[in-house]
């Protein structure tokens, strides 16, 4: 799990970084427990959790009708990976 | 009351944007369409506000910036935008994916930045304005309506300093889309954006007024009037020909045969704002009181620059626009 | 300066009737025009609700009298003619007219329902392209009308066609027209269906405007145009504009600010403007999507303006209508003359349970004969743009 769960990971930084334009990031540049939202970390809002909820969608096949039970999964990039990987 | 061009910048396919009036052009003609000389965005907007940006957004707010910082203020009284296209990258990425994917998750951000007045809305939540804040889209008349709309305010005492301005933008995904509009039949589309101070602090171009015309011809006597001046008060002319052989323009020419005439469309292209940068012309040309050669369409220079009168014309759409020297002005 | 304007004639057509009387009665009936999709093109045709027009294309226009004619008009721009061209026949405003008339209209999508369903089409003919841009949906109905000297189109998304009736009562105040038609107008698209699905911002339901288990908002579309004039040369006037403000709310390009600050602002100078007290407003037609956020911010703003607990009757006639984006200020601009001229109060459907904290319930029964003199309407939309118009009951009519 642990391997799996870390090429995740990394897939998934690649991929916020290319869905939501973080031109001034790389993937070395995100740390697995960094805050996605708040005034902290990558500094996301409500637009971005939203493309979030699309990618979550087509790329991973799950769906989140409620976008306010996203807020837990999206705390960082850990808690995103752990959520697929429960669902997966 | 008389209203003045306290600050203006222009983005373009020329050495416009933060300059005085380019002396010469880039040279080279686009294939398909002019593009503009990016502004170093990351002066005016944070990254993270930066990366959901179309060109159009970020063209009308680092210039929106620039005005107002040339203008040493904080916060208009008002925002004032035209855009004939609007937000036209995001509006298409948002069409194309509808249509390819068979409406199966398209992303929300181009969705939300697709709207008009997304550029209004994003100079206001960067300057935190909570002011006036309107977006017209009437065609090639969009920045003129908008410009009327701000002079309105202002004569009702609403405002003193209305950032107002014209902004539009073209791409490779969006000329598929628009080069069927009669406008472009002859002419190659560009973008740009260009925008302006409008205050009641004197400075020395005074803005005297915008005139909308929707009909076949026009009684260029009649317009006159309404500005309260005659033939012999314009000293120089700026045409919206997109060549030479353009004859929308020739009643106009004939009309005010042997004045100085400028022309611009055939260095940034031709789009629905694209009068916005004719009105950037005319104010450098009466700041700095001298026309560069480049400009120049039938190499007539006038002898003093006082009134700029300025026309478009698309189909039956036509407009007007005036602008004077304030010779009364304090030094700047 | 100080010359008043007031309305001379409406005109609407929407969800609920294709015209003033038929909109009327649907008020009464409490007849909701919200429903399975009929007419729109979508993949999600058996997911939504939707405010849709009961016309096609087709009979639009037959209604308008086109029967013959080649040119293909936008669904926009049939509905913007539908509607404009009842509020002039009401205020007799034609052609032989010596004055100058404008045409002050809105749109969001402009003729994007053409344009979706042929974009990428390899069409031979690209003519339709020409009817895309918002500003030749109101090109067309100027044409239409055949005496406008004068025409613009605002995007400001949902405020869309308050800022409509501002600019045109300022051409109206400074002699530059003599007579305007203002208001809004929107069809349905599978581009604004996507759009605030992707959003997730919809209710699959009917809406429930104010209602603490609101889910979203129902898309809709419809247009609504009002001719104004200066008082002084009005025949026969049915209300005035009293006043009205825009401002921005400049907290999110889609969201509004918790506390609804832009609201706050637009009702406060629209109230300045009218010198009226909040006391004097007997309804407010509220913007009440039935989004969460919209109707939270919405209700704080209200409490601000009005104090906790003395907030006017008020309702959203979204619940009949659904949101026409750029319509609705046109639409609800009508519906707030309507209230005058017939005082009525228009309930609002589907309510059942206060919004915790904000103690606001909504009219959810028609009332009849109150004396409704004052009306306050709301707009608000993207970009954080948020505008407020009150009408009045002209003096002459007391």
């Amino acid at each position: 799990m642990s391997t799996l769960n870390k090429e995740l990971k990394e897939e998934l930084k690649a991929k916020l970084i290319e869905q939501l334009n973080l031109e001034d990031f790389e993937v070395s540049d995100i740390n697995d427990n960094d805050l996605l939202f708040g005034g902290e970390g990558l500094a996301l809002d409500s637009i971005d959790a939203l493309e979030i909820i699309v990618l979550l969608e087509k790329e991973y096949g799950i769906k989140l009708d409620d976008p306010k039970k996203g807020k837990e999964i999206m705390q960082s990039i850990q808690t995103l990976a752990d959520f697929i990987e429960r669902k997966r | 009351m008389k209203l003045y061009i306290k600050s203006s910048d222009c983005v373009s396919a020329q050495q416009s944007f933060e300059n005085s009036l380019p002396m010469e052009f880039i040279s080279d003609t686009p294939a398909l369409f002019y593009t503009c000389i990016q502004p170093e965005y990351k002066k005016f907007i944070s990254p993270n506000l930066l990366r959901r940006m179309s060109p159009i957004i970020r063209n009308g707010v680092s210039c929106s910036m620039s005005v107002l910082k040339k203008a040493a203020l904080q916060q208009p009284d008002a925002i004032i935008v035209g855009t004939a296209l609007g937000c036209l990258k995001d509006t298409t990425s948002f069409l194309t994916q509808l249509i390819q994917d068979n409406e199966n998750l398209p992303n929300p951000t181009h969705f939300i930045q697709s709207t008009h007045n997304t550029i209004a809305g994003q100079i206001a939540l960067l300057l935190s304005c909570s002011a006036y804040n309107f977006t017209f889209s009437q065609n090639h008349n969009s920045f003129e309506t908008a410009l009327l709309d701000a002079q309105l305010l202002m004569l009702d005492q609403k405002a003193n300093h209305v950032l107002v301005g014209g902004v539009d933008e073209m791409n490779e995904l969006s000329y598929g889309l628009i080069k069927e509009l009669y406008c472009y039949k002859n002419s190659k589309p560009g973008e740009g954006a260009a925008f302006f101070l409008l205050s009641t602090d004197k400075s020395k171009v005074e803005f005297k007024g915008v005139r909308i015309i929707n009909g076949s011809t026009i009684d260029f006597n009649l317009e006159l009037a309404g500005f309260g001046i005659t033939w012999q008060d314009v000293d120089v002319l700026i045409g919206g020909d997109n060549d030479v052989k353009d004859s929308a323009y020739n009643d106009f020419a004939m009309y005010f045969y042997n004045k100085p005439y400028l022309w611009y469309k055939p260095f940034v292209g031709e789009y629905g704002t694209v009068s916005a940068q004719a009105f950037w012309l005319g104010t450098k040309i009466i700041e700095e009181q001298k026309i560069p050669a480049c400009w120049s369409k039938n190499s007539l220079m006038p002898k003093e620059i006082k009134n700029v009168l300025i026309y478009n014309c698309i189909g039956n759409e036509h407009s007007l626009m005036l602008l004077g020297l304030n010779s009364d002005c304090p030094k700047m | 300066m100080t010359e008043n304007i007031v309305v001379t004639g409406i005109g609407v057509i929407c969800s609920i009737g294709t015209n003033a009387q038929e909109c009327m009665e649907s008020f009464r009936a409490m007849r909701s025009g919200i429903g399975p999709i009929q007419h729109l093109k979508t993949v999600h045709k058996n997911e939504f609700k939707l405010g849709e027009v009961k016309r096609s294309n087709l009979e639009l226009m037959q209604m308008l009298g086109f029967s013959g004619d080649k040119r293909t008009y936008s669904r926009t721009t049939l509905l913007a003619m539908v509607a404009a061209k009842e509020a002039c026949d009401m205020a007799n405003v034609g052609k032989g007219d010596k004055l100058k008339i404008g045409f002050v209209s809105s749109t969001t999508v402009g003729g994007m329902d053409i344009t979706e369903q042929k974009y990428l089409k390899d069409n031979k003919d690209n003519s339709y392209l020409l009817s895309h841009p918002c500003g030749d949906s109101s090109r067309q109905v100027a044409d239409y009308l055949g005496f406008i000297s004068y025409y613009t189109t605002i995007n400001t998304a949902c405020s869309s066609g308050t800022n409509a009736l501002i600019h045109g009562v300022r051409l109206l105040k400074h002699g530059i027209l003599d007579k305007v038609i203002v208001g809004g107008v929107d069809a349905l698209t599978m581009f604004t269906l996507n759009g605030f699905n992707s959003l997730m911002i919809l209710d699959r339901d009917d809406c429930k405007p104010f209602d603490a288990n609101r889910k979203g908002l129902n898309l809709a579309e419809g247009a609504g145009y009002l001719v104004l004039e200066r008082a002084s040369e009005a025949k026969n006037p049915l209300c005035e504009v009293v006043g009205y403000a825009n401002a921005n709310d400049a907290y999110h390009q889609t969201a509004s600010s918790p506390n609804g600050d832009g609201a706050y602002k637009a009702m406060m100078e629209a109230l300045e403007m009218s010198q009226l007290k909040t006391t004097d407003i007997n309804y407010i037609n509220v913007h009440g999507t039935g989004t969460g956020n919209n109707d939270e911010s919405e209700g704080m703003a209200l409490n601000r303006v009005f104090t906790k607990g003395c907030v006017p009757p008020f309702s959203s006639t979204k619940s009949y209508t659904g949101h026409t984006l750029a319509g609705a200020a046109g639409i609800e601009s009508v519906f707030s003359v309507l209230s005058i001229v017939n005082d009525v109060i228009y309930p609002n459907l589907n309510f059942t349970t206060p919004i915790q904290g904000l103690e606001l319930i909504p009219v959810t029964e028609l009332i009849e004969g109150s004396g409704v003199k004052n009306v306050l309407s709301n707009s608000f939309g993207f970009g954080g743009n948020n505008s407020t118009v009150i009408f009045s009951k002209h003096e002459t009519l007391y």
